[in-house]
């Protein structure tokens, strides 16, 4: 009898410890990030790389290549356990993560590497989306053009409307904090850049080159490399590329942080609770520098040694 | 059978793993000596400028020292564990975090201004309404300072100064000039930065950083230290970087990274 009895304590035991093991073995599967990628692209690598350093989670990895109806099963299998987390990397990626969440909202998304994520319209109707967006802040570019040029005081800017309204608002509350005037114009068609140029010259000792469609085009950012450094014009601009071939200074996100900055905003939501919402679209805060010596030279500027330390890169 | 079939498997793993796990990555020489430097909180950005100088310096002595400076925490934690350098300098918190682990014995540590250490201050937006009491859910952009970092700020570096970091949300960025924009910029309510980044850059640009106030300062951080891997003590290459670095004056190049690196020189570490 009092044998009997104790084999039944023993299974029951052992059931509850199974049963425990089991609840402990789901729960952990259940912890996990999912990082959905819109295809397979280099530049991806290092932001996800400093995403997984930071983060001490299991990371699960879905890619659309290329097609978010590439494969119709992905969707079923990213949710199938539910993710703590979705980080999706370009624009196909966002937007599929925030369709796929539309009925799941208690999942949390970070975007990332979107360029213009404004377009794609993905924080309407979705309170768990957060992102970080893919241009560095006007502030962060005049800052730094403050450090390279601090007696450029007039900085120009040939924009459309239709596209860079709103950046060219903030630039203006960033130059205002400053010191530094916006001297600002508007053009409705590409072939007004150089026209527009001309014009402004007289007015600016700088040149803001926005990655504005009807103004960074082939043929208008071919002419204006040379004329920057031929009218003795500081020309800030936002990609390697304008940097390389002859533009003073260029500010650019620093991929890899924008990994390590999705892993902490990642952090502050799952064990802090903070709301997506809240979080919004930041932009992203750490930067590559370039400057080119050569050009600084052709337009007769000294970098000081304490700019010359704060360059990522110099190309002499 | 299953499970002999398993254990074989196991045993396989174990032995391929073992037997092919590359010690030094393709393509680099195995009598190389390397020498890694990691230092998020240094001003200085411009890194090819330290590796052009400090290449100048090592080539003075010997050519077998291989310089690598690295801007971000994932790339030197990765490359400081596979290739195991024989010389790394780094942050305190990380030596205390992994040093045991990559077998590091700090031997150097830089001096400025007399002093071997710094401070970091908390640095608000003038106009903001946050105070000490206050930091609940505030975002603070800093540099990296270690898988424990709230539980650092909180028990060492403001510990009795009344500041709480538990309920902040950290955000970490590569280097200190960008957390200083950051918070400027009203991009995150806070910034932790050094003191020598917030005195260079109100030298550079004064009107920025007065629009920020300080809520509080830190207590002493250790400047960077010089390790050198346990194994590799007495190795020629070794004795040589150290000797050139302590040895202040003897070689050309070394001013100019002392310059770069914004320190009047270095001191021993005894225990």
């Amino acid at each position: 009898m009092v044998g009997r009895r104790l084999l039944t304590n023993i299974f029951l035991t052992f059931l509850i410890l199974l049963q425990a093991l089991q609840l402990d073995a789901s729960a952990r599967e259940a912890d996990h990030i999912a990082i959905l990628l819109s295809d397979t692209v280099k530049s991806y690598a290092s932001p996800i790389s400093a995403f997984v350093d930071e983060i001490d989670m299991e990371i699960r990895t879905y890619n659309l290549h290329g097609d978010i109806r590439h494969d119709p099963q992905l969707q079923d299998r990213l949710l199938s356990v539910k993710p703590k987390l979705i980080f999706a990397l370009g624009a196909k990626a966002a937007y599929a993560a925030k369709l796929w969440t539309i009925e799941h909202q208690d999942i949390p998304v970070i975007f990332a590497m979107v360029y213009n994520w404004q377009k794609y319209n993905l924080l309407n109707g979705q309170s768990n989306m957060a992102g970080i967006a893919s241009e560095i802040s006007p502030g962060v570019q005049f800052i730094n053009l403050t450090m390279f040029a601090p007696s450029a005081k007039k900085i120009g800017v040939i924009y459309s409307a239709a596209y860079s309204e709103l950046i060219v608002k903030k630039a203006e509350e960033a130059a205002a904090l400053l010191g530094i005037e916006l001297v600002e114009r508007q053009i409705s068609s590409s072939k007004d850049f150089k026209r527009t140029y001309r014009e402004l010259i007289r007015e600016i000792d700088g040149l803001w080159i926005l990655n504005d469609p009807l103004t960074y085009t082939l043929d208008n950012m071919a002419w204006v490399e040379d004329r920057c450094a031929k009218d003795n014009l500081v020309c800030l601009g936002q990609t390697r590329h304008l940097t390389e071939v002859g533009m003073l200074l260029s500010v650019l996100p620093d991929m890899t942080n924008i990994g390590s900055q999705a892993a902490s905003m990642a952090k502050s939501i799952i064990f802090q609770g903070e709301s997506p919402r809240k979080i919004g679209v930041m932009e992203p805060l750490g930067t590559h520098v370039l400057v080119n010596q050569r050009t600084a030279e052709r337009i007769g500027l000294q970098f000081s040694s304490q700019a010359m330390s704060m360059a990522t890169k110099v190309i002499k | 059978m299953n499970r002999r079939f398993l254990l074989a498997t196991l045993f396989l793993s174990a032995f391929f793993y073992f037997s092919l796990a590359p010690t030094v990555p393709a393509g680099r020489a195995s009598h190389k000596t390397d020498f890694y430097f990691y230092y998020p909180d240094s001003t200085l950005t411009n890194l090819s400028r330290l590796k052009y100088n400090m290449d100048m310096l090592l080539r003075e002595g010997t050519d077998t020292v291989q310089f690598q400076p690295f801007h971000h925490k994932v790339d030197f934690d990765r490359m400081v564990k596979i290739t195991r350098p024989a010389l790394v300098l780094l942050p305190e918190w990380y030596y205390r975090s992994y040093g045991k682990e990559l077998d590091l014995t700090p031997v150097l540590t830089p001096i400025r201004d007399g002093r071997s250490d710094y401070t970091k201050v908390l640095l608000v937006r003038k106009k903001s309404p946050y105070t000490l009491d206050n930091l609940s859910g505030l975002t603070i952009a800093m540099t990296p300072m270690g898988p424990h970092t709230v539980e650092y700020l909180n028990k060492e570096l403001f510990a009795g100064k009344n500041v709480d970091f538990s309920s902040c949300h950290i955000l970490n960025v590569g280097k200190d000039a960008d957390a200083l924009f950051s918070v400027a910029l009203g991009q995150v309510d806070a910034a932790l930065i050094g003191t020598d980044t917030l005195k260079m850059m109100s030298q550079m640009n004064k009107k920025l950083t007065d629009t920020l106030k300080s809520l509080s300062q830190s207590s002493p951080i250790p400047l960077p230290l010089l390790c050198v891997r346990r194994g590799d003590m007495n190795g020629e290459d070794v004795k040589r970087v150290t000797q050139h670095l302590f040895e202040q004056g003897r070689h050309s190049a070394l001013p100019e990274i002392m310059e770069i690196l914004q320190i009047d020189g270095w001191q021993k570490i005894t225990n």
